[in-house]
């Protein structure tokens, strides 16, 4: 009687058969739902990927159409290039290669470092005592065009004189680019476009009237020349050198930094700070930090780093800074550019091992004036480039520098952080206008220690991925067994040596991984780089910490702002480049922490 | 509480704990124990869960010092000396009385290391002494013919059992006075608990052991001295306070066969709680 009262009033919450059943199947139902929305969203992050790969191998790789500026059969006489001696090849260049033959031999068979260029013998240039003895101890700029051919010919290989043949003389120009599935697809279509509506448009543009022959051809953007080459303006001959050095020189600079501070810091949190208010809140911080937007952080270098430690970032209280021009080294570096033209014997430079001041600088711009504007009119076009490049180069500065010929007398005109010289040749140019250029040259920072340096980006890089690393480093030394650091307490040990021999060691896997994975989304970071003052156009390779920089995600970015065609795939290229490098890193993160974990 | 009679048989003191309390915070863990640790026996803690055997044991080498909060009032007297006296440094101490836990926790590192570290931490660099100091602590913890051919091996590719034998050869090569066992066969099977037993009784000639079990027939085979705690409890306002007692210490025969407290005698006989 009493259990059936028992059993009556137990409730029943276990479904029925037929119930559990029906449950079952809507249990079972709603995993594939589940499953099928997993393999979506996977395939979503593939197809993004193979979009964005394939995105990118599509600009980097395809057809462009090419340009002889001048025939090489009309230089040779009908024998293919690669049919010369150097011998030929040298005279070639001594006859077209305009005035520029010293600056091939900087460029291509100097020995002897650039700054010391003019100051160099030949033998020393050359680097070879049995060099001929009559002109072996002459400067470079005092022995004939035919000896400067002769050095060329016999200290340059055939293939680089050849190339040179190509860049300097030919000067293919490239007057269209078509991406990889276009020239697959459509190679017929290109071709007649390339030689009918874009030839005519090219002859048109330069003032051509003869029809010149033309290739077309596949071409890799992405190549050595690519890889080895620093900046230019024209996207044919552009490369990422001077990107890569400075994307791995801010990787140096972050490693060596950011590591021992964030370790010390993460193992301060874990294995010192007690459970106090103050330990609390830094913790709080820490983690609040790692998600402050990148920009935040370049706002933060910019004030600091660049301009409130100027004189230690711009390297002048160490006296390093190979960077900022003498009055000497500025002359130095245009003068190749003149060459033979002009000669610099009339002009009234100071020797001053200083840092170019208002007055120095105004003797440099009169240099450029005066002596600069002749060789405007006499040699055109390319020059142009060359000049103001060196002359940007010279005075240290980061915006373009773009002399331009027009037909007002002058013309100084800002736009943006960009500086336009027009200036005719005999121009005269009053006071006044003349004060307000080298206004707007001193404003380019040039003058004054500049902060736009490798360091001040790296430690702003620093800043933003310490966060991370000091969470990661946390979680690390966190998942150490606290058995091991009782045995060692155990034993005997202090804290320290328990630390250092136990936990540092079992947690390094974890820190090595976590530092690495950071170091490449700092690789990766474009905007704090922005604010801090990469430079956009950048022909020399950082030498130093305290050197002008520009990285590989401010060159991407520079170049797909760009409007011509041509840049987009030379960004293209780039990416993939900088995509190597951090795969290479992530693949180091991998190989690291399995070969720790095998020790164990 | 019935003092063994020491001062009759003429035994020496390893360790003599004076009204010691244990500390988590202002929460007291053990209260007022009093005892004696005889030099070269081996002296086992038995007790039910939470009655702070361990951190008896962990106070005496102030590894408790590593807890937050964890302290201790009363005095500990080692050599004349109040471990807990503000100018004694407790890595000297805990190097003078080493420990073994309760899982097996070798370093991730071979064997030769494994023992090897507490000598290296002591700044012994030479290869010939390490090598010394190694074979002769695997031997003391008889490891040696088991482990001589591949010294190199990872300390955690060896059983259970070899394990906490090479964290006694660990312990046993700084030479410690005294060695604190907390539960060293907890988490091994019985053949490996039998070696350890047998290795725990050949330490005695060199080492004061204590030992913390929970298995009374080890403390019954094993122990010279015995020592009982037991959970006591208060409710005061509606809440509920517990810590833990020392209740009996004598030699291991009179607690099991001579019970002075009735608490004890119905511990051994199971008819606890």
């Amino acid at each position: 009687m009493k259990d059936k009262a028992k059993n009556k009033n137990k409730r029943r919450y276990m479904p029925g058969e037929a119930e559990f059943f029906k449950r079952l199947q809507a249990r079972q139902r709603r995993g594939y739902l589940g499953k099928a929305f997993n393999y979506f969203s996977i395939g979503v992050a593939a197809l993004a990927l193979i979009v964005l790969f394939l995105t990118v191998v599509n600009e980097a790789f395809g057809a462009i159409g090419v340009v002889n500026t001048i025939e090489p059969q009309t230089l040779t006489g009908g024998r293919p290039l690669e049919a010369l001696e150097s011998q030929e090849l040298a005279q070639i260049l001594a006859d077209h290669a305009g005035g520029r033959l010293r600056v091939l031999i900087r460029d291509t068979i100097s020995q002897v470092a650039v700054d010391d260029f003019t100051r160099a013998t030949v033998a020393e240039i050359v680097a070879d005592p049995g060099v001929d003895a009559e002109i072996a101890d002459q400067l470079l700029k005092n022995i004939s065009r035919q000896q400067q051919a002769d050095l060329l010919a016999n200290y340059a290989s055939p293939a680089a004189l050849r190339q040179l043949v190509l860049e300097k003389v030919v000067q293919q120009q490239v007057i269209a680019s078509f991406t990889l599935v276009e020239a697959i697809f459509n190679f017929d279509v290109i071709k007649a476009e390339i030689k009918g509506r874009l030839l005519e448009a090219y002859k048109k543009r330069e003032g051509l009237d003869q029809a010149k022959a033309q290739v077309i051809r596949f071409h890799s953007w992405l190549n050595g020349q690519f890889i080895t080459s620093p900046m230019s303006s024209v996207p044919a001959l552009a490369g990422v050198r001077t990107a890569l050095m400075g994307s791995i020189g801010l990787m140096v600079i972050v490693v060596l930094v950011a590591l021992p501070i964030g370790l010390g810091a993460a193992i301060y949190l874990e294995e010192y700070a007690n459970d106090g208010l103050v330990n609390r809140l830094i913790e709080t911080n820490v983690r609040n930090l790692a998600g402050v937007p990148s920009i935040i952080y370049g706002m933060l270098g910019l004030a600091i780093f660049v301009r409130a430690l100027a004189p230690f970032s711009s390297g002048l209280v160490f006296h390093v800074n190979f960077d900022a021009p003498t009055i000497d080294t500025a002359v130095e570096r245009i003068a190749p550019i003149f060459d033979d033209k002009i000669s610099f014997d009339g002009v009234q430079l100071h020797s001053s091992s200083d840092l170019i001041d208002a007055a120095a600088a105004r003797r440099l711009v009169d240099v450029f004036l005066h002596y600069g504007t002749p060789s405007l009119t006499m040699t055109g076009h390319s020059d142009i480039h060359d000049m103001s490049n060196a002359l940007a180069d010279a005075l240290n500065t980061t915006a373009d520098v773009m002399p331009v010929s027009a037909d007002s007398d002058y013309d100084i005109e800002t736009r943006g952080r960009y500086y336009r010289f027009d200036i005719a040749a005999d121009a005269s140019i009053p006071d006044s206008i003349y004060d307000q250029l080298i206004a707007k040259l001193l404003r380019i920072n040039s003058f004054a220690p500049n902060g736009r340096t490798l360091i001040s980006a790296g430690l702003t890089l620093v800043l933003l991925i310490l966060p991370i690393i000091i969470i990661n480093a946390q979680e690390a030394i966190r998942a150490v067994p606290n058995a091991i650091r009782e045995a060692s307490y155990g034993l005997g040990a202090t804290r320290w040596q328990t630390i250092w021999r136990q936990v540092l060691p079992a947690a390094l896997p974890g820190i090595m991984t976590g530092t690495i994975l950071s170091v490449s989304r700092a690789i990766g970071e474009t905007a704090p780089l922005i604010v801090v003052g990469a430079a956009t156009f950048l022909l020399t390779d950082p030498t130093s910490p305290f050197s002008q920089f520009t990285a590989m995600p401010i060159q991407i970015y520079q170049w797909t702002a760009r409007p011509q065609g041509q840049f987009a795939d030379i960004a293209a290229a780039a990416i993939i480049v900088l995509l190597a490098l951090m795969l290479t890193l992530n693949a180091a993160a991998i190989i690291l922490r399995n070969r720790y974990s095998i020790r164990r | 509480m019935i003092l063994p009679k020491y001062a009759q048989t003429n035994l020496q003191l390893a360790l003599e704990l004076k009204n010691c309390s244990f500390y988590y915070g202002s929460f007291c863990a053990v209260a007022h124990v009093s005892l004696p640790i005889c030099k070269n026996k081996i002296t086992a803690f038995i007790g039910p869960s939470g009655c702070g055997k361990s951190t008896v044991l962990r106070g005496i080498n102030r590894m408790l010092d590593l807890v937050p909060g964890g302290r201790m009032e009363g005095e500990i007297i080692y050599r004349g000396q109040n471990l807990y006296a503000p100018q004694v440094d407790p890595v000297e101490v805990r190097r003078r009385i080493g420990m073994v836990f309760q899982k097996p926790n070798p370093f991730p590192k071979s064997i030769y290391d494994n023992v090897a570290y507490g000598p290296r931490l002591l700044g012994i660099r030479k290869r010939p002494a390490l090598n010394e100091i190694v074979e002769r602590s695997l031997r003391g913890a008889s490891l040696w013919d088991e482990v001589s051919g591949d010294l190199n091996k990872s300390g955690l590719a060896l059983s259970g059992g070899q394990q906490q034998r090479l964290c006694i050869a660990r312990a046993i090569a700084v030479e410690p006075d005294v060695i604190l066992m907390d539960e060293p066969c907890s988490a091994l099977d019985p053949i490996a608990t039998q070696h350890i037993e047998e290795l725990i009784r050949t330490l005695r000639e060199d080492y004061t052991i204590i030992i913390v079990t929970h298995n009374m027939q080890q403390a019954q085979r094993a122990a010279d001295y015995t020592a009982f705690y037991n959970i006591r409890k208060q409710i005061k306002n509606g809440i509920e306070t517990r810590w833990g007692e020392l209740v009996e210490y004598n030699e291991t025969r009179q607690v099991f066969a001579n019970p002075q407290q009735s608490e004890t005698a119905d511990y051994i006989a199971g008819r606890f709680g």
